[in-house]
């Protein structure tokens, strides 16, 4: 994998390269981190939607679209994701390399030009304010993709379990704020909050992929804002156990589990790899267990959250089998707890791990959250580091991580046919 | 081994493609900057696939529908080890999906090429099925189904090709129905893998690293000499017209789920149809469209949701506008005027112009994926079609080859699909 090169252009705005050639696109991302709060989620959950709407060279969003096309089909992204108790607020623009450009358009300049202006001249009217036309569209999707939420019920019951989990604190806070909160948003509480974002979160900015920016170019640009902040993960508090049943006419059931623990930085891979010998790769114990020897479901697959610290286990399951499934689930975790794990299931996880963190370096979404979950730790690890890491573990050490995991949430959503 | 080297100068990539003495085409495009290598074992046996003829005999067969799934399913087990284990001791990532047009069993890897190279073309030629594990995999299978049940995106679609179409077989859902798969024996499947996973039936994709010399001797050690397939699929006529212009059904959904769209006509397309069909529908309604503004600006579509594809195969073809709406009827008609509009005043030279760089521009971009490239390449085979000839025909696009496909899209053969929320829903069941 080409290098990753980490460069801080002042104490509160970060700027990672991997300029790798091979890649016919680039992409560059400025991605600002804040600590979750109730009463702001909802409005900067709103921001990067309506920065990237228009901008003053480009103040019209079809006429936007247009350039974006014209330049090949590039696209300008926004999104927001909650990352342990940091809200995390991105804007992008992709597009290809400018060998491709056959056109002869010196691509970085041209999409760089344009995330800078949605970054620091996003459109705005005579008052100051963002358009009402755009504030209104983009609050009308926020609730819809709460909506959205809803009708997957993957995503719903995880969001639930979720947020039975630490309900309460800053990592429970919903990405995009509550519903109640984004229905009260008006356009005079967004007025500042973009520059109050510039200038107090962590900025993480990326450029990755076929090109070659120009390190003066971005620090001259972004080395004025941001805020220093150190990141963390959640700090660990045992909850008591709490078990949830919450119905719908819905034809399968879900059941998605949650467990904590107390993981050091050091532990990171082990409870990746703890994860991946219960429930990931198709040689875990769960697939092999519940869904191969038993056929209770199609899928029951874990997942391990360090900047969470939280592991989750989630299944889609006929309603008269959620008990069944659950005490399932329970007697694998309690069988790597023992120590049972043969060498093949070890072995495959490992393998499968070591398999997808080569991979990182493939795609530029990879590099960018590989990296993006690096900040939170004190000390970075490059993917072939973690890899390297993960191999030295042996079945006992992975039986002890279990043991750590103490029982959180259990969140049934429960079917119940039309 | 002869190879045909296939280049772009265009995009700056090439790639081999040849054809084993077995009769299975494969198709080898280098990729020498990523860690990993992706392999496609693409068999030209989908849903659609379900009645056909073998040669010599007097009456067509038939299979209950999900024949083509299920068996993907099951040709993972085998009498000793089952693939998944095998592939967990090479460490490759492997999974397999079933489409309309065919099935398709791929892993990726960063090592060990050759060993799950070997797994992969041994496990898809063995199959080995009881009783015993058929009726275990209808469990697995049945609860994959209740999934897609609950599902707004998989429900909206599959009603839409249903009303669609009156007798061809892509109305039926691609695993089945819990009704069907109780049929499914082990006969079934030994029958219908011996119709169709003979290697003329079959493509070997690989992007990444690897030797090309390698890669036949491997096939010479694993492919044995097979006659060609001796069965061919069967389709019913079906009519010109839609079954039925309007489906709807209520599930636990937030806001409604809808699908708009024109049925096509079903003959065979190049690669020039796909890019003339590929630029109108970005002219018509990509985010930089008139069309998109308005329907954005009523308030009857989100981004996050809005899509449109041209979905076409074997005897069938059909373009789609979808997404969430909270009125899915007015929607569908600001797009059937958008259509009309069109076809009477043409399309605007500057939209025809971003829309083929547009396209372009995606196509480069899908390059940088080892797992898309295969894929694309596995898929435009099976229709005699070829990458570089489609990347080729973007650029040669004339703006007449585009307004010609709007000839296409005829409102007497439309149809709109919805989901609702339910009616009768508690609550707790609304947001």
């Amino acid at each position: 994998m080409s290098q990753v090169k980490t460069y801080a252009l002042s104490e509160g705005v970060t700027l990672r390269t991997f300029l790798a050639p091979a890649f016919k696109t680039m992409r560059i991302s400025v991605n600002l981190l804040v600590p979750a709060r109730e009463d702001r989620a909802a409005a900067y959950g709103l921001l990067p939607y309506l920065v990237t709407r228009a901008t003053r060279r480009y103040p019209d969003y079809t006429a936007l679209g247009g350039r974006l096309a014209e330049l090949y089909g590039a696209s300008l992204g926004s999104s927001v994701q909650k990352i342990g108790e940091y809200q995390v607020l991105s804007v992008s623009v992709d597009g290809i390399a400018s060998c491709y450009a056959f056109g002869g358009e010196n691509m970085f300049a041209e999409l760089a030009g344009l995330l800078l202006d949605v970054v620091f001249d996003p459109l705005k009217d005579s008052d100051g304010l963002f358009p009402l036309d755009g504030f209104l569209q983009e609050k009308r999707q926020q609730l819809e993709q709460k909506d959205s939420d809803f009708s997957d019920k993957m995503i719903y019951a995880h969001q639930r379990c979720h947020e039975l989990l630490f309900e309460g604190g800053p990592a429970g806070i919903d990405r995009l704020g509550g519903r109640k909160q984004i229905e009260a948003l008006r356009r005079e509480d967004l007025a500042s909050a973009w520059e109050e974002l510039l200038d107090q979160a962590k900025v993480e900015i990326f450029v990755l992929g076929g090109c070659a920016p120009d390190l003066e170019w971005f620090r001259e640009r972004f080395s004025g804002i941001g805020g220093n902040r150190a990141l963390g993960p959640v700090p660990y508090t045992r909850t008591d156990f709490r078990r949830v049943t919450e119905e719908q006419t819905i034809a399968q059931s879900k059941l998605a589990m949650a467990f904590r623990a107390d993981v050091p930085p050091e532990d990171r891979q082990l409870f990746q790899l703890m994860s991946a010998v219960l429930g990931e790769p198709t040689s875990s114990k769960l697939f092999q267990k519940i869904r191969e020897e038993r056929g209770l479901c199609y899928y029951c697959d874990s997942a391990f959250s360090w900047v969470n610290g939280a592991l989750f286990v989630e299944s889609g399951v006929e309603t008269k089998d959620l008990d069944r499934v659950e005490a399932a689930v329970l007697e694998q975790l309690s069988a790597l707890r023992n120590g049972e794990i043969t060498e093949a299931e070890l072995r495959g996880a490992k393998l499968y791990l070591c398999n997808s963190l080569r991979s990182v370096g493939d795609s530029l979404h990879g590099v960018e959250g590989w990296y993006l979950g690096q900040s939170f730790a004190q000390e970075e690890l490059t993917p072939e580091q973690a890899a390297e890491n993960l191999m030295k573990y042996t079945a006992a050490d992975v039986a002890e991580a279990a043991n750590r995991l103490v029982p959180a949430v259990v969140y049934r959503l429960k079917g119940s046919e039309c | 081994m002869e190879w045909e080297r296939i280049a772009s100068p265009r995009v700056g990539d090439c790639y081999y493609r040849g054809r084993h003495s077995s009769g299975l085409e494969i198709i080898l495009y280098p990729k020498e900057t990523g860690s990993s290598t992706q392999a496609v074992l693409g068999v030209k046996y989908g849903s659609v696939h379900n009645s056909f003829q073998w040669e010599g005999e007097s009456a067509p067969e038939a299979m209950p529908e999900g024949a083509a799934h299920y068996l993907e399913h099951k040709l993972f087990e085998s009498e000793e080890e089952d693939a998944f284990a095998r592939f967990a001791e090479t460490g490759a990532n492997a999974n397999a999906y079933t489409g309309e047009e065919s099935t398709c069993y791929v892993f990726s890897c960063t090592d060990r090429l050759y060993d799950s190279l070997k797994i992969l073309l041994d496990f898809v030629q063995s199959p080995y099925f009881t009783e015993e594990t058929v009726a275990k995999e209808r469990g697995i299978i049945g609860q994959e189904l209740t999934m897609y049940q609950d599902s707004p995106s998989w429900r909206v679609f599959f009603n839409y090709l249903r009303a669609m179409y009156h007798v061809h077989p892509v109305r039926e859902d691609v695993a089945g129905t819990r009704e069907s798969i109780a049929r499914i024996t082990p006969a079934h499947l030994y029958r219908c893998h011996e119709a169709f996973y003979s290697p003329s039936n079959m493509i070997l994709a690989i992007v990444g690293k690897f030797d090309r010399d390698k890669v036949a001797a491997l096939c010479d050690e694993m492919f044995r000499l097979v006659p060609a397939s001796r069965v061919e699929p069967l389709f019913p006529d079906e009519p010109e017209t839609v079954a039925r212009s309007r489906i709807e059904q209520e599930l636990s959904v937030a806001i409604p789920v809808f699908q708009f769209g024109y049925k096509c006509g079903g003959a065979p397309r190049d690669e020039k149809d796909l890019a003339a069909m590929g630029v109108l529908l970005s002219v018509l309604a990509s985010d930089a469209s008139p069309l998109f503004r308005r329907l954005l600006d009523q308030e009857l579509i989100n981004e996050s949701s809005f899509s449109y594809q041209y979905f076409e195969g074997t005897g069938y073809a059909t373009v789609i506008f979808g997404g969430e709406s909270k009125d899915p009827e007015r929607a569908a008609r600001l797009i059937q005027e958008e259509v009309r509009e069109m076809g009477a005043k043409g399309i605007p030279e500057e939209a025809f112009h971003w829309a083929k760089r547009s396209l372009y521009g995606d196509c480069v971009s899908s390059l940088n994926s080892a797992a898309g490239v295969a894929q694309w390449l596995t898929d435009f085979a099976f229709q005699g079609q070829e990458l570089f000839t489609y990347i080729d025909a973007l650029a040669e696009l004339t703006i007449e080859q585009a307004e010609e496909k709007l000839k296409d899209l005829r409102e007497d053969r439309s149809v709109l699909s919805v989901i609702r929320p339910l009616k009768s829903a508690r609550k707790d069941e609304t947001q």
